[in-house]
């Protein structure tokens, strides 16, 4: 048994991996490409959010013990050590529970408190001494020592920031940094030694231009852009994008990720410790002998590790003070008196280092030698300026900075181009169209006529087109152009607007596009469905074929919704409609396949197949409603044997599916033939599936079912209005309608308010026109996207139009309103990828009426004038690829070129009259589908 | 962006796809402007597979599928180059994964039955068996539990080694192995039922 179970599981693991792997889209991909450029990486600032917490937290504990123990010291009462602990206690967990921000707000209104404490803690140690720490005991002991710790973290913290302040070259994160530093400015804390010593020796220029000079000078040299290469090596680099301090300089022997570089590069590096770096930190700082700071253990133990490791450390400390000293560190040499004076603490924390500095420096002859030289230059360099120093910055965000897009100008470079666009520039023998009324809808996936181009490709596939892939034809890399329009989230539809140009100085041709994009959520109501079941019955099915249909009609009867329509016909048997759309539901669908399981088998009289398939065209056709979205009329063939009459069936659904009423085909049992069963679907512009249990019924029904509920808005009323002054001189690919299509266009509109209002509860608020363009479009589908373009003339800079957009929206059931405007500047910025892109549609929608133009020609025979127009596009295609920043690359149109380079093959001889057609239908095809969204299928 | 991408499809696919996908991270993060893109190109698939196969439906895969790579992009700083990139980017990913779920089970369930069905994305008109089965094999990983199902998708699909999987999602190797029997045995114990269902229907 055990065995059987692991054969079904390795059964089960080896139909896994059949399993293909899915992938997104181009599209998708690009997009996201876009994104990153326009996101910047997230350098790590500090080395955690918890260490600069713990940093705030030390500081405020430091500063509320010295102001407490000194002020109890002052009036020697011990007990207060008590509420010391007490107010530490609540700080810890206030800041525990803070942001960064709000700590150091605490932190600084705190300060003051310190100052004051610090200074009482001053005078009560002179008073008392060391007497003290044996009146408060041992938890103040503890206590020191945590102030002790505090103070050389901070130590250890501020002494990293020195360096790597220095290392960067950008602007900001220095003063982020600056901006934690109050929080340990209170005096009871070890004071680094700050450049306001040496703002006051030395002026601002002296300071720039030194800077300057010194920097130049190094980032020139050899070792710099060495360094710079060990630098790139990653965080194992010494200044790694990391603060953490407390080993960091024992790491940097550890790990030296650069290691080769590095000891390329120990000569040098002996150098830079003599540099004016280090001898301005050996000269500007004096280890007065109170103590030794955690750095002086450090270098300490570099002493005990071996010769290498120590000049490898040598490198990580040199090459970080090399860049110090450019503004900061030998400031402090000039000002080491007035440093020393200030806090013996910070003194002696910079002792080690020192100490460790002229040690490595007498190692070298020849670093001394450096040293000597430079320290000439060393007056010049010795200066320094808070604002200077401190806006120096870790690179906390790298930007990737994407590439601007050029002007349009430069699109004039190729000639084909220019020409085109010099077309919709002229300003001379317009003609205006009036901007109010109802102009025809643009937008109109799976319309009638694509339907019958699409019936007729298939029925007359044109050999001569195929690509290299044999199931695809040229007319199939016809797409509409990717709008790069965000999809809405909050909403069925959204809208944009946008000009090939973003400026305008005086009177001036454009294009405006109007977008339309919608959700890429599917709206979770299916309309109303009507469904005429056929089933075949003209073979006695099987016990459990019959199960399997019943549970088909079942399941179809459980979904069954308000305004749904189904009906059950027979073909065979006792054929004929058995349950009208009126009457269909449990008792009757019961009592039938009662009937049926119990019928005769030598029955006969029935319909066939074709007259079942008539008569439930008819039943659908009844009740069919032209205004509900395609899909929702469906004859749902389920048949259990192979069909034969193929021809005369799929004629049927073909012609169904002209009128909008869609075929879908359900096989059950061995004996179908699954080709037929495809011809059928294909013909009917439906789908084919397979019930290989009853289990399954209930999920093909709900399938077929929700397969229309891509619809996200209905009755979209486009509204576009055009500013005073602005002309119209097209809305291109539409027309302004008559006053009876006006009419039929208001009615359907009011018609599907209406529906939508008694089945959905959606407010119906249509019937009123509105001034301006408008356009209605009876249903949008998830995912898609849809422009309307216009050719216009301003005035100049200021407003160009306004749009809005108002549909019911079947995704968050409500009445929908969208709207953006479009104004002109009056100086040309750079295009952006939405201003290329009107660009992009308006080439699109160009090429659309040329080929649909040259289908013209081919039909009636005029080869050689379809030539000249596929060639002249194919010229301007490329002209645009070579000319237009982005467009060489650009998918779109270099299918376009392909496309257009296999219909010149096609055409380029002598065609017979089986030929023509096919060519003919596939241009007409191409040219409808290259502005159209893809045709929805499932 | 789209000729970067181009560009690495065209001229070192091959070679893109067998690079180490943490050398491009640390290449990306170094600067070279064209890492990202061949990073995005070699694990594409096997996220989107993720994706798909976990049960995001399809209006959030796309955008789920780029708030993924934009956290690898902007978090890139945070891996540890001496790990191996798999288990950090599908920890990435599976907390994507997991924190959709959760959002979604908050959410109005209107929508429930529709996602149920809506990652149907085969067309109608592929006709064989195998396909079939395909099908029904997908459905039926949607119906398993989502813990068992983020172990099936990560250790079957995406290839990635049981102990890289357990540390992606962030749970012990035996915890692991547990879910991934469990979720074999799901699989195998269908399948015996639609085969004997099948049986009956055809020959019965």
């Amino acid at each position: 048994m055990d065995k059987e179970i692991k054969n079904r599981e390795d059964l089960v693991e080896n139909l896994l991996r059949e399993l293909p792997l899915h992938d997104a889209s181009d599209e998708v991909v690009s997009e996201l490409l876009e994104k990153v450029e326009a996101t910047p990486i997230e350098v790590p600032f500090e080395s955690s959010r918890k260490k600069r917490f713990a940093e705030i937290r030390n500081a405020l504990l430091a500063s509320v013990w010295a102001t407490v123990c000194s002020a109890s010291a002052l009036l020697r009462r011990p007990r207060y050590a008590s509420i010391a602990v007490a107010a530490c206690s609540l700080l810890l967990v206030l800041t525990h529970s803070m942001n960064s921000h709000q700590s150091h707000m605490l932190a600084r209104k705190l300060r003051p408190l310190a100052n004051v404490g610090n200074h009482l803690g001053k005078q009560a140690a002179s008073e008392q001494g060391t007497g003290a720490r044996d009146a408060y005991g041992d938890l103040i002991v503890s206590f020191k020592n945590d102030i002790e710790t505090a103070k050389n973290e901070r130590a250890e913290i501020y002494n990293e920031l020195q360096r790597v302040i220095a290392d960067s070259g950008e602007p900001n994160v220095g003063s982020r940094r600056e901006n934690q530093a109050p929080a340990a400015e209170g005096n009871a804390l070890p004071q680094a030694p700050t450049d306001y010593d040496a703002e006051e020796v030395f002026s601002d220029d002296e300071v720039d231009s030194a800077a300057d000079r010194s920097k130049a000078d190094i980032q020139g040299s050899k070792r710099w852009r060495a360094l710079e290469e060990a630098k790139r090596m990653g965080p194992g680099a010494p200044w790694g994008g990391s603060f953490s301090s407390a080993g960091s300089d024992r790491r940097y022997a550890k790990q030296a990720p650069a290691k080769k570089q590095k000891e390329e590069l120990l000569a040098e590096v002996d150098s830079a410790s003599e540099s004016p770096v280090l001898s301005g930190v050996t000269g500007g700082y004096r280890n007065d002998g109170r103590g030794e700071s955690p750095q002086d253990l450090e270098y300490k133990k570099f002493e005990e590790i071996d010769e290498r490791s120590k000049l490898q450390a040598t490198i990580a400390l040199s090459s970080s003070q090399m860049i110090v000293t450019e503004k900061y560190n030998l400031a402090y040499a000039g000002s080491a008196s007035s440093m020393q004076s200030s806090s013996s603490d910070s003194v002696s924390q910079f002792g080690g280092r020192e100490a460790f500095a002229r040690e490595t420096a007498k190692r070298t002859d020849k670093s001394r030698a450096n040293k000597e030289s430079l320290s000439e230059r060393k007056p010049e360099r010795i200066t320094g300026k808070k604002s200077d120093i401190r806006q120096n910055s870790y690179p906390a965000r790298r930007q990737l900075s994407p590439a601007a897009p050029e002007p349009l100008s430069d699109v004039t470079r190729g000639q084909a181009a220019t020409e085109f666009l010099k077309r919709f520039e002229q300003l001379d023998g317009l003609r205006f169209k009036e901007a109010s009324g109802y102009w025809s809808n643009t937008y109109i996936p799976g319309s009638t006529s694509v339907r019958h181009l699409e019936a007729a490709l298939k029925e007359y596939p044109a050999t001569s087109l195929r690509l290299p892939d044999p199931t695809r034809y040229a007319h199939d890399l016809a797409h509409q152009t990717y709008q790069p329009f965000d999809a809405p989230r909050n909403s069925a539809l959204a809208v944009y607007l946008h000009s090939n140009h973003t400026g305008a100085q005086e009177k001036q041709r454009m294009i405006v596009q109007v977008g339309l994009k919608a959700s890429e959520r599917r709206s979770g109501q299916r309309p109303a469905m009507n469904v005429a079941v056929v089933l075949d019955l003209r073979k006695l099915p099987s016990k459990e074929v019959l199960e399997d249909m019943s549970s088909m009609l079942f399941a179809l009867n459980k979904q069954k919704d308000i305004g749904d329509r189904f009906s059950l016909t027979i073909a065979g048997r006792e054929g004929g409609t058995l349950i009208p759309a009126d009457t269909f539901g449990h008792g009757h669908l019961s009592v039938a396949f009662k009937n049926l399981a119990s019928a005769p088998i030598e029955a006969k009289g029935g319909w066939d197949l074709s007259e079942a398939m008539a008569a439930a065209q008819k039943e659908v056709s009844r009740s069919d409603d032209p205004t509900a979205p395609l899909g929702s009329s469906l004859i749902l063939l389920v048949t259990a044997s192979s069909l034969e009459q193929l021809g005369t069936l799929g004629d049927q659904a073909h012609a169904a599916a002209l009128e909008g009423i869609t075929t879908s085909v359900v096989g059950i049992g061995d004996e179908v033939h699954p080709g037929g069963l495809e011809h059928l679907a294909l013909k009917g512009q439906g789908r084919r599936r397979i019930l290989n249990a009853a289990n399954d019924a209930k999920s093909i029904i709900v399938k077929e079912l929700n397969a229309v509920s891509q619809v996200v808005a209905r009755a979209v009323r486009l509204r576009i209005r055009l500013a005073p002054g602005v002309q119209l001189i097209d809305v291109l690919g539409s027309k302004r309608l008559d006053a009876p299509s006006a009419e039929r266009v208001r009615q359907a509109e009011k018609s599907i308010d209406q529906r939508i209002s008694k089945n959905l509860g959606i407010a119906a608020d249509r019937g009123e026109d509105e001034e301006g363009i408008q356009i209605v479009i009876p249903a949008f589908y998830a995912g898609d996207a849809h422009v309307v373009l216009l050719d216009v003339v301003a005035p100049g800079p200021g407003a160009i139009s306004d749009v809005q957009v108002r549909y019911k929206d079947l995704v968050f059931m409500k009445n929908g309103v969208a709207r953006a405007n479009l104004s002109l500047t009056r100086s040309e910025a750079a295009l952006g990828p939405l201003e290329q892109n009107v660009l992009k549609n308006l080439l699109a929608y160009s090429l659309s009426e040329k080929l649909k133009y040259a289908a013209q020609k081919v039909i009636s025979s005029k080869l050689d004038q379809a030539r000249s127009i596929l060639t002249e596009q194919r010229a301007l295609l490329r002209s645009f690829q070579e000319t237009v920043p982005g467009f060489e690359r650009d998918r779109g149109i270099r299918n376009d070129i392909l496309m257009i380079e296999r219909y010149l093959q096609s055409i380029g001889g002598p065609l017979d009259e089986f030929s023509v057609r096919p060519i003919a239908f596939s241009l007409q095809y191409a040219g409808t589908q290259r502005v159209l969204p893809e045709l929805f299928i499932e | 962006m789209y000729v970067e991408l181009q560009e690495c499809i065209e001229t070192s696919m091959s070679e893109v796809l067998e690079d180490d996908g943490r050398a491009l991270l640390l290449s990306h993060r170094d600067g070279d402007p064209r890492a990202f893109s061949c990073l995005v190109q070699k694990y594409r698939r096997q996220v989107y597979s993720y994706l798909l196969r976990c049960g995001v439906p399809a209006s959030t895969r796309d955008d789920m599928f780029q708030e993924i790579f934009l956290k690898v992009h902007s978090n890139a700083f945070s891996f540890n180059e001496d790990r191996s990139l798999e288990p950090w980017l599908f920890t990435i990913v599976a907390n994507a994964a997991r924190s959709y779920f959760r959002s979604a089970a908050r959410k109005d369930s209107r929508n429930q039955e529709l996602q149920e069905f809506e990652s149907d994305d085969y067309s109608a008109h592929d006709v064989s068996e195998a396909r079939e089965t395909q099908r029904w094999l997908e459905a039926q990983i949607r119906e398993l539990p989502l813990e068992q199902r983020e172990v099936l998708v990560l250790c079957c699909f995406d290839d990635l080694k049981q102990s890289d999987a357990a540390e992606a999602l962030e749970i012990p190797l035996n915890t692991l192995k547990t879910r991934l029997r469990r979720a074999k045995a799901t699989l195998a114990a269908a399948l015996e039922l639609r085969d004997s269902s099948a049986e009956v229907s055809y020959h019965g």
